[in-house]
Parts: C-alpha cells; structure tokens; sequence
C-alpha cells in the first residue's frame, strides 16, 4: 500500500484544476469533501475519476464511484482497486 | 419537495469537456448515450441530461437518501422538448427543464411541477459568500412581496443535510426552496407545501 500522506499529496495535486475554495484547498486533508469544501462542481467530479484512472491506471467502476465524495473514500477506493490488479 | 439545477453553458463549454474519453459512461446510462450519439445537438441533450439528474438528486437529498455520486444510475426519460420524468432509487419525478443560449435549467418535483415558480439571476459576483447573498436576497424580496410580511423579519437556514428553509420569525414556512448557481447565473425555485 502507498504512504498515506505521498497518496494525499498525489490527489492534491489532481484536484488542483478544479478547486473553487482555495482556503479548503489549502488545509486539505483525508477528512476534505470534494463538493462541500473544495467546491468542485459535479461535473469536474466526473473529470477527478477520470484523472485517477489515468494516472493510477486503474478502473474505477460505477459501483466504486459512489462513494468517492472526500479523499479518504477515493484513497480507499484507489487502495482497493491497487490490490485487485 | 423541490430540487432545482442551473447550468450556464459559455461557463461549461470552458470547464466541461463532455467528449473526453470515458466521461459519457460515468455519467449516463447506455440508453442515454445512445440517444446522446444519436442527437441532433448533442451538447444540449447532455446538459439537459445532466441537469434533470441533478435536480432529481437534490430531491432525494429531501427523502433522506445517502449522498452518493453515481450519476449513471439516475434515469431519466424525455417526454416532450421541456417535459420529462426521472426515477433515482425508489422515487419517481416529475421534470420541467428550460433552454436558451445562455443556461439550461431544470426542476424536479414528486408532482405538480406547474405550482413551482423560478427565478434566474445574473450573477456579477466572483467570490461565493457575495453570489450566496444575492441569491437569498432576491429570495426574500420576492417571498416578502408575495406574502406582504416584512423582510428583515424572513431568513434563510440551512439543515445539516444541506437544504435550504425559509423561516419567518424563526418559525419555518411551509415552503420549499430550491437554490442553484453555476457560472454568471443563480437559480431559485419556491413551490408552497
């Protein structure tokens, strides 16, 4: 399993683009919501799973997707997809 | 219980790239892409997609469904250029979207989709705070004109789930409020309980 805090560092960076609250943005953490703190419109959400697929190389399926709203469901979710490759 | 969604498209076209690959299969079912591939105007037909299932989201919010993010699995059915229905879950919705250049917009309600009253703002702001007053400032303007109460005796509260009441003299009226911004545009909607 990746080092959590390297893995925070990787979404930060992915994130990035698509932040509209740079103060949540700032202080992120595992505990950070994509849409209620960072403000990411839905529709970028969309383009955040796809960043990770691309750069995780990895297939994130619908049912996964679900839950992906903050970082430590998405680090789960890439964790989990990590170890079924 | 109301769920509203407003999409300003100049802002889309600038931060959505509908086409890239893969995009379409997170978000719509297969049917809808079919009809998406089939389109005329595609990009219409995504944004009005997208919209319903939205505003269908903010309805099961209400009816004490989980957050999620799974798009694909609200469907939605076209009835007529404005018309149309959505089932998420166990719920069913009614829908009514308006189009022109500038936004789309849709609402969603269990019924009775014609007592809903909508509103569309410019908004000139650029930081949230300022575009979230405006919004709840033309909001009570109208509430107080149409009810004759004052309006700095009418406010706006938000549950922990995230949806907006309106109150007057911190009593809760019997009102539902929608309330949606994207881009250079703010949207509200109010249907009486």
């Amino acid at each position: 399993m990746r080092e959590k805090t390297e893995m925070i560092a990787e979404l930060k960076e992915l994130v990035k683009p698509y932040i509209q609250d740079q103060e949540a943005f700032d202080n992120l953490n595992e505990d950070t919501d994509f849409i209620n703190d960072l403000k990411i419109n839905s529709a970028n959400l969309v383009d955040v799973i796809l960043d990770i697929e691309e750069k995780f190389d990895l297939e994130i399926d619908n049912e996964s997707m679900d839950k992906m709203l903050n970082v430590k469901a998405a680090m789960e979710v890439i964790n989990t997809k990590i170890s079924e490759k | 219980m109301l769920g509203n969604d407003i999409i300003d498209l100049e802002e889309t076209k600038r931060t959505t790239n509908w086409q890239r690959p893969g995009f379409l299969d997170k978000v719509f079912s297969l049917t809808e892409q079919a009809e998406i591939k089939k389109s005329k105007k595609p990009f219409e037909l995504v944004w009005r997609l997208w919209s319903m299932k939205e505003s269908a989201y903010k309805v099961s919010i209400q009816y004490g469904y989980e957050r999620s993010f799974k798009p694909a699995s609200i469907l939605c059915n076209l009835l007529t250029k404005k018309k149309g229905w959505v089932t998420i879950g166990a719920l069913t919705l009614e829908t009514e979207t308006k189009m022109n250049e500038h936004y789309i917009f849709t609402v969603a309600s269990v019924k009775n989709i014609p007592s809903i009253s909508s509103t569309v703002l410019k908004i000139q702001q650029h930081n949230s705070k300022a575009q979230r007053n405006t919004i709840y400032n033309a909001i009570l303007k109208q509430v107080a004109a149409e009810t004759e109460w004052e309006k700095n005796q009418l406010d706006i509260g938000k549950t922990s789930e995230n949806i907006p009441y309106i109150s007057y003299k911190n009593k809760q009226l019997e009102k539902s409020v929608s309330i949606s911004h994207h881009g250079k545009y703010g949207l509200f909607s109010l249907q009486n309980m």
